[in-house]
């Protein structure tokens, strides 16, 4: 993290406010524990803000000028107002019949796919395949190497799937993925033994920037105390990520597991 | 590095304030910070001795680390006990609010007071009340006053560097 990039985007503000995101805390956290110029900022935000505070505490808060929605609404008499809210409530309660119509239509979609499937009728050709070429999977020939093979049988099956498993931050290491772009897919590996406390898990994979990239929720460890998740390799491109892994609790709550942080690099 | 008193030392000094806000705005100001900042430290240089951190340039990840993973432990006693006050427990003889603390809130508040007061522009101090202490959003604010993110972004650096400035003269005269 550098430093043109915490002033620019006032990183030590957010930091201070609780509004960063969790990995661009962690990441942060991580670069200003050595950082004295950091820490000057963030003492002399900290500083401010408490003496602000401390000012208008004791004070009145300063009337601030009303703008925005409030602003535009006051340039119109009582019944335009009411006319005006009302329309924008009718607006917003339409939207969600919006949404869940076109989610209704997409799965009838999806549910008549199935049924043709089913049913053993041929499927339409693939539009990324020229003209009537078969899509039934076929067997890789003796000199074909499945991992490599094109084409929908590739879907099925992978040989020598990588497996990465990662270690969380109570270790010194960080976690390298080493991805090769040949293959399809990998998957990582989390070692959660001690912590079989809690019922299912949640995962959520957040690129440096804060970016979610993937998510997953109600995951159960398996025999091994470890959870397994196979990703798409076009999933994560080059970079540093943060997985965090919270638990959820007997009692209905959700608590923070581990953090593991990779970097993923590719290899052609 | 090992048994190395001089530099133990020296590692505290370097990690102790950043170790500090990160332990400090984790549990928001329970006095359970001080203990949570001792023990990372204890364990820190416990790991080295044994000679379990063999890269240096780690060093600052293995401190974020162990700190981090204090507070969520902390935080799962408090959970898994609610109906105990951990922080009574670990600190019976906490004060409250005590004098020292009232008369520099007085002074701060006198500073800031000072340093609104020199600042000319209206709009200047209405950035800092609304993102500060309203804790609206920078881009909100920008859209409202008709600033660009650097111009915001000056303002908030002249006002940290004034009451900098203030607050230096004051310890001075102290």
């Amino acid at each position: 993290m550098d430093h043109s990039y915490v002033e620019d985007n006032n990183v030590a503000e957010l930091y201070l406010m609780g509004k960063l995101s969790e990995s661009d805390r962690a990441g942060f956290e991580m670069h200003f524990i050595d950082c004295e110029r950091c820490i000057a900022l963030l003492d002399e935000t900290q500083n401010l803000r408490e003496g602000l505070a401390a000012h208008w505490k004791a004070g009145k808060e300063p009337e601030l000028p009303v703008r925005g929605v409030v602003a535009w609404l006051g340039r119109f008499g009582p019944w335009q107002q009411t006319g005006l809210i009302a329309a924008a409530a009718i607006l917003l309660l339409s939207l969600p019949a919006i949404f869940f119509f076109s989610e209704i239509r997409g799965l009838r979609r999806e549910l008549a796919e199935l049924g043709t499937r089913k049913n053993g009728q041929p499927q339409p050709p693939s539009p990324s395949l020229p003209g009537n070429q078969n899509v039934t999977p076929a067997p890789p020939s003796p000199d074909q190497n499945p991992a490599r093979a094109t084409g929908p049988a590739s879907d099925l099956a992978q040989v020598n799937i990588p497996i990465f498993t990662l270690s969380s931050v109570r270790s010194d290491t960080l976690n390298e993925v080493k991805l090769d772009r040949t293959q399809k897919r990998f998957v990582v590996s989390l070692d959660i033994e001690g912590s079989a406390d809690y019922i299912r898990y949640r995962v959520k994979i957040a690129a440096a920037s804060g970016r979610n990239v993937w998510q997953g929720s109600n995951l159960r460890r398996n025999q091994y105390d470890a959870l397994t998740i196979g990703f798409s390799s076009d999933l994560l491109k080059p970079g540093r990520y943060t997985l965090e892994l919270d638990g959820y609790t007997k009692a209905g709550g959700i608590e923070r597991v581990a953090i593991y942080p990779f970097r993923v690099v590719t290899t052609d | 590095m090992a048994g190395d008193r001089c530099a133990e030392e020296s590692l505290v000094q370097r990690y102790q304030r950043g170790v500090s806000i990160i332990v400090g705005q984790a549990v928001r100001g329970r006095p359970i910070a001080d203990d949570i900042c001792q023990d990372t430290f204890r364990i820190t240089l416990q790991k080295i001795r044994q000679g379990d951190i063999r890269e240096p340039d780690r060093l600052s990840a293995f401190i974020w680390s162990v700190a981090r993973n204090l507070v969520t432990d902390y935080f799962r006693k408090v959970n898994a006990h609610p109906d105990v006050d951990l922080d009574t427990v670990y600190h019976l003889s906490d004060p409250a609010v005590g004098p020292e603390e009232e008369l520099l809130k007085k002074e701060q508040a006198e500073l800031a007071r000072r340093l609104l007061a020199e600042m000319k522009s209206e709009r200047d101090r209405e950035v800092l009340y609304r993102f500060y202490i309203a804790e609206d959003d920078k881009k909100r604010i920008c859209h409202d006053l008709g600033l660009t993110s650097l111009q915001f972004n000056l303002v908030l650096f002249r006002a940290r560097a004034h009451y900098r400035k203030l607050f230096e003269q004051r310890a001075g005269r102290g």
